[in-house]
């Protein structure tokens, strides 16, 4: 129904317009036909009679009044028209259906636009390729080169263009930085001419690929500004001249209970389950460290053999003690005493039995053989 | 200590062991080598020697530093003297002084002098 109203009201625009055109532009022919069409042919026997009536002899005055009259008529004929279309006009706009038939029908108009083909697209490429080449060609010839130089450069120069704006592609779609960092690397290779020249490869090559979809869908690079102002790289403003001799002073504990309160507040409120819970014991010493092992923390004794432990008298020959006396008796005591002790290091008990040495020296020795001899005396008198 | 360095009291009596037999003496030697006692005759003073020397050594002895206890006269005036300002509360004390006050309302003597109180009355009688 909106369909067929639309098409009538396109058909009533489109029949229309030519016929007051071709009735303004063309003679009396044309205007018989239009106003036969706008007009009853009652009113145009009246207009004839009007005319008889008052110019009954005169043929071209005659006529004249008549066109007169009935271009009045068209005018006003049209005016009413136009008056009615717009009422009719202004509902059909405000009728969101009838907007939606339209906006459809603009897409379907959009979308029958398609691209050509893709062979025609690399006929087209190809061709201006080659109208590049021929360019660059007749530019190097005018900058100085002979020739077969310029055949030669004009050939290398475009390929290298080519495979530059490849590059530019990947680069958009990829990352920017790279193709930055290329630039830098490749504007120093070339010469200052053989430059010129690939800049304005580059540039004719930009606009030959200019209607493909990928240089219109991908956003644009944004360029650094190497001019900015960089704000961490300023020179001091040189307000404070004495800058260099003032110190950070505060007291140690201040920092310590920053630092511990920091560490509580960023530690949340304790454990959140029993693990760990238990993990916070362990690390405090309240708890075993599990698996359980009976040798915990016993650090270096670990590595000491139980025969450091309790052999301790065959470290007395090299000490000095004497193989015999009584001096020998009270060694013997003493290692077989160390070679209990359970809360001692094996170095410990060393250094121990060293000790013992340097109080038994030579001279102690003999003292200790004079008063041994002597008590052998006495007891061999008291028997 | 000493428990552990008396005789056995095990009987070897099939092997000779203990007897005043050469042959006796010769083992009992042997098995004090063997296993780490003292194998010549001593007397029992100086078999004070051997207690010493398998004893904890004085300087690991936790009892005996100063960090195994803590410094009890300190915290005592520390418990006063906060409390006296206001900075430390004890539930234990307060409900002392409230039980004080309660016996000397009820007519009772709280802390008598030294030499006064019942047990020294009652002494005093006998």
């Amino acid at each position: 129904m909106l369909r067929s109203l639309c098409s009538i009201a396109v058909r009533l625009g489109g029949a229309r317009q030519p016929r007051l055109l071709s009735s303004a532009a063309s003679g009396d022919g044309n205007d018989g036909k239009g106003a036969k069409d706008a007009i009853d042919e009652d009113l145009l026997n009246a207009i004839e009679g009007v005319a008889n009536n008052i110019h009954p002899q005169n043929g071209s005055e005659k006529k004249s009044l008549k066109n007169t009259l009935i271009n009045r008529l068209v005018a006003n004929e049209k005016a009413s028209f136009d008056a009615a279309a717009a009422s009719a006009s202004s509902e059909m706009l405000d009728d969101q259906a009838l907007i939606g038939l339209l906006a459809d029908v603009a897409g379907d108009a959009k979308v029958e636009k398609k691209l050509p083909p893709k062979s025609a697209q690399l006929r087209q490429e190809k061709r201006g390729l080659v109208l590049l080449r021929k360019e660059i060609f007749y530019q190097a010839v005018q900058s100085g080169f002979t020739t077969e130089e310029a055949r030669v450069k004009s050939e290398t120069i475009v390929n290298e263009a080519q495979i530059k704006l490849q590059e530019q592609r990947k680069a958009l779609l990829n990352d920017v930085r790279e193709k930055v960092e290329q630039e830098e690397v490749e504007e120093t290779e070339r010469s200052e001419k053989d430059q010129k020249l690939f800049t304005m490869a580059l540039e004719f090559m930009e606009k030959i690929y200019k209607d493909d979809l990928i240089s219109s869908a991908v956003r644009k690079p944004v360029k650094v500004d190497n001019d900015a102002i960089k704000l961490f790289n300023q020179k001091p403003l040189g307000i404070w001249k004495k800058g260099e001799k003032y110190e950070d002073f505060s007291l140690g504990f201040w920092k310590q209970w920053d630092e511990r309160a920091a560490r509580i507040s960023n530690g949340s409120f304790g454990p959140t389950n029993s693990f760990e819970e238990q993990i916070e014991w362990t690390t405090k010493g309240k708890q075993w460290e599990y698996p359980i092992d009976n040798e915990f923390k016993m650090g270096d004794e670990s590595n000491v053999s139980f025969i450091d432990h309790v052999f301790l008298e065959r470290h007395l020959p090299s000490l000095g003690i004497p193989k015999s006396g009584p001096i020998a008796h009270f060694m013997h005591l003493v290692c077989v005493g160390l070679s209990k002790n359970p809360y001692m290091t094996a170095a410990k008990k060393r250094e121990h039995l060293k000790w013992f040495a340097d109080y038994f020296n030579t001279e102690k020795q003999k003292l200790v053989h004079k008063l041994h001899e002597q008590e052998q005396i006495a007891a061999q008198n008291a028997l | 200590m000493a428990a552990r360095l008396a005789a056995s009291r095990i009987v070897h009596a099939g092997r000779g062991i203990s007897q005043p037999t050469p042959f006796g003496k010769r083992m009992d030697r042997l098995s004090n080598r063997v296993w780490g006692e003292v194998v010549m005759p001593t007397d029992t003073k100086s078999l004070k020697v051997v207690r010493v020397m398998s004893a904890e050594p004085y300087e690991t002895k936790e009892q005996l530093s100063p960090k195994y206890y803590p410094n009890l006269p300190m915290f005592h005036y520390l418990t006063k003297m906060l409390r006296f300002h206001g900075l430390f509360f004890d539930d234990h004390v307060v409900f002392r002084d409230v039980q004080d006050n309660l016996k000397i309302i009820r007519g009772k003597v709280v802390r008598p002098p030294i030499g006064q109180g019942k047990r020294a009355q009652l002494r005093g009688k006998k």
